[in-house]
């Protein structure tokens, strides 16, 4: 792609949060060359990439990376000692912001102690990470259970997928897995708002107030809310995985990070709902569960389980 | 109706015949343009809206964000194609059966895409990595972002210009392995 096209691309995208944006001239200009098109098309879904993975990107960014930074410390060791010192010295002499902090699971869940006698429950295989060692800046990818008390001298916030948590005064539990974000309150009210004005428009038109009971499936950036029993809230930390309408796939996604085993569905009916409640239990036992409630057929490959229709 | 449903149709139809111009160019299509200015007025009639400052501006926005959504799904479709394409060819000898889950086929390319984005932020010039850090991944806004780092608004579109620009390049150049 020619660069100045993909420059001129990322400055129209830059451009169009906001009310001065020339839309005129932005549409002369694609008109102008259909290169232009494409480049604008892979710059928006570069953006659209970045927003919706934002917490797994914010994690992969805390992760030390000793392979790939060493070489680097090394090279500017190098200009430190040549003509260039006085250069470094500005570059050291920004602002650095601090570190973030990382809290990540394994296999079991963990309840992690936050600040002001908050606490967040830590599914399997999740990650929690405080934004620049900031315990009220919050991302989360994979599953949690937070208890936060209200208190009007702070804004805590977690952001999880696409979206972003704020004015929290409750428990309430937060899945994250690919481009699927779910959030469900037990007590109190949070506030839900898409993380980003540009895309607010195609699914959270305005920040939405979650009570208690009530929960948001987001999945590619389009929104249902829901009801839910508000006792079943997080109820996978006591073995239970508790479901109304919920769509298979996603049933199976719980499995897998639960129960450990690889369980999958059969495309053709991954969008079938299912509601009801799954003991976790160990290895397949909760897919074979699944499997008979609702009439389909369990097969067992290896440590896993695929779900399909039954074959007469 | 006083939520600025009624003010927006107004707008919608003043402006249609531009939104259909600015579509075709956007979609390379007339007949794709048509169809989401059709999707425009849909959502302009179901979903009540605050106040709104700057109606046109909104109405680009909205059509903007139903391309993307086109988009999206293109490529997801083009993803599970080419998924067929290399089991069919017999090209992934150890990979999934030939039906394999496709929003699970998606979310592990997302997944590497994570990595290899973050290895890219990193990389970027100082102020184009702050700008991003702080409006992409904390999601303030562009007058928040404008407001932690002490520059214009203005200011940080150019970084965001530059960060969106450096990335695509790092991407397609392909060495963030």
């Amino acid at each position: 792609m020619n660069e100045d096209i993909t420059e001129r691309a990322a400055q129209w995208h830059a451009a169009q949060d906001a009310d001065d944006m020339d839309w005129d001239g932005f549409a002369i200009w694609l008109e102008a060359d259909p290169r232009h098109r494409a480049a604008f098309d892979r710059i928006a879904l570069l953006d659209d990439d970045i927003v919706a993975q934002r917490a797994t990107i914010v994690a992969h960014l805390a992760a030390p990376a000793p392979a790939q930074r060493e070489p680097r410390r090394w090279r500017w060791a190098v200009v430190a000692g040549g003509a260039m010192a006085a250069a470094l010295a500005v570059v050291v002499a920004l602002p650095r912001p601090a570190a973030d902090v990382a809290w990540q699971t394994d296999a079991t869940s963990r309840t992690i102690a936050l600040i002001d006698g908050s606490s967040a429950t830590l599914a399997p295989h999740s990650r929690l990470v405080a934004q620049h060692g900031d315990q009220t800046l919050l991302a989360l990818n994979g599953t949690a259970y937070f208890d936060v008390p209200h208190r009007a001298d702070r804004t805590l916030s977690i952001t999880a997928g696409r979206y972003r948590i704020s004015d929290i005064g409750t428990r309430f539990d937060i899945a994250v897995d690919g481009a699927t974000t779910r959030i469900a309150v037990a007590e109190g009210r949070i506030a839900v708002a898409e993380g980003h004005i540009a895309v607010a428009a195609a699914g959270l038109h305005t920040p939405v107030t979650l009570v208690q009971g009530r929960a948001l499936l987001g999945q590619q950036g389009s929104v249902t809310l829901t009801s839910i029993a508000a006792e079943s809230v997080g109820s996978w930390r006591g073995g239970q995985l508790v479901y109304a309408d919920a769509p298979l796939a996603l049933v199976a996604s719980d499995i897998t990070r639960y129960a450990g085993a690889e369980t999958t569905v059969d495309p053709a009916i991954a969008n079938l709902r299912f509601s009801g409640a799954l003991k976790i239990g160990k290895g397949t036992q909760a897919a074979d569960a699944l499997a008979t409630i609702i009439g389909l057929e369990a097969r067992h490959a290896g440590a896993g389980v695929r779900l399909e229709r039954r074959h007469h | 109706m006083d939520d600025g449903s009624d003010e927006l149709a107004a707008l919608y139809i003043q402006h249609r015949a531009a939104l259909v111009r600015f579509l075709t160019a956007r979609t390379g299509s007339a007949a794709e343009a048509e169809d989401v200015v059709q999707e425009m007025w849909l959502k302009i009639g179901s979903v009540p809206s605050g106040p709104i400052g700057n109606g046109r501006a909104y109405l680009y926005r909205v059509a903007q964000n139903l391309v993307l959504d086109r988009l999206r799904a293109g490529r997801r479709r083009a993803v599970r194609e080419q998924d067929w394409a290399d089991v069919e060819q017999g090209q992934r000898s150890n990979g999934p059966e030939p039906h394999a889950e496709p929003a699970a086929e998606t979310d592990l390319i997302a997944r590497g895409d994570a990595a290899r984005l973050a290895v890219a932020i990193d990389r970027l010039p100082p102020g184009a990595a702050r700008a991003l850090r702080l409006h992409k991944l904390d999601g303030l806004s562009h007058a928040q972002t404008a407001a932690r780092l002490g520059i214009s608004r203005k200011g940080v579109e150019k970084h965001m210009a530059v960060a969106m620009a450096h990335l695509r390049r790092m991407l397609d150049a392909g060495e963030l392995g």
